[in-house]
């Protein structure tokens, strides 16, 4: 896996498209889908399509533990031998419900944020999910507008809202850049209780 | 011309008017009108496929492990 200096954020949907290609130089698919876990946030991998605009989805995934490199071009992967079956890595259910692009977020005392929009991801060891990017609702004050707010260790869902602790109203940030330090302080508040 | 061969005089209205559809319009268009009407099913058939296509390729962020989403199909 490659190395990263530090942590870097990223938006899921930046991933969407991506080529995979092998050591060898071969292309062999491109990033459909990003696949987390919700306790943790780590992602699991990834389900592909075949280059072209006519393309279809493939019956093959990409799970986190076949990627040689993620670079900002393209992901490296050792050869194709390391592709599962999409199901092996998502069951086609979730595939179909877990989703949470355009879900609401709410907070656990039933305050309305607004629409996801993105997932961001942070790089580190692993690649895992600290935030969402979302369209504010009028209770942010900011409708309309993107804005990021940060997670918790673990992501909760109830039904078709994700839900957020309502201190991470506190921490919600204007511009990626300053997100890492709002996600490090939301989660230190949480443990800290 | 007596007057068993002279035409009706409704029958001289029809051949003198072309016929017009129950709108007024012509029932022959011309060659361009089935030109436009070919280019803007075109049109509308590639719009739709583009949707349908761009739909399909869309990336989502997928969350695994107990969502409480409903599981009925």
């Amino acid at each position: 896996m490659t190395e990263q200096p530090s942590p870097l954020l990223l938006r899921a949907r930046e991933l969407t498209g991506r080529p995979v290609v092998t050591l060898a130089g071969e292309l062999v698919a491109e990033i459909k889908d990003v696949i987390f876990e919700h306790t943790g946030g780590a992602i699991a991998g990834f389900t592909l399509r075949n280059p072209g605009l006519f393309s279809r989805s493939r019956k093959d995934a990409l799970p986190w533990h076949g990627i040689h490199g993620l670079g900002r071009d393209a992901v490296l992967v050792s050869d194709e031998t390391v592709l599962l079956r999409t199901n092996e890595l998502v069951p086609r259910k979730q595939a179909r419900k877990g989703d949470v692009l355009d879900d609401r977020v709410l907070t656990d005392n039933g305050r309305d944020l607004g629409r996801v929009v993105d997932v961001v991801l942070q790089s580190g060891t692993g690649l895992e999910v600290v935030g969402y990017e979302v369209e504010a609702s009028e209770a942010l004050g900011t409708a309309g507008r993107r804005v990021f707010i940060p997670l918790p260790d673990t992501v909760a869902v109830s039904g078709e809202n994700l839900i957020v602790p309502a201190a991470a109203t506190e921490f919600v940030s204007d511009d990626l850049a300053g997100f890492g330090a709002a996600v490090d302080a939301f989660r230190t508040r949480l443990r800290e209780g | 011309m007596t007057p068993e061969q002279r035409p009706h005089p409704k029958a001289r209205y029809c051949t003198d008017q072309r016929y017009s559809g129950p709108n007024g319009a012509e029932v022959a268009m011309d060659w361009w009108v089935w030109v436009i009407i070919v280019l803007v099913v075109l049109v509308a058939l590639t719009t739709l496929v583009a949707v349908v296509q761009r739909r399909r390729r869309r990336g989502g962020v997928i969350g695994l492990g107990d969502t409480g989403r409903n599981d009925s199909p």
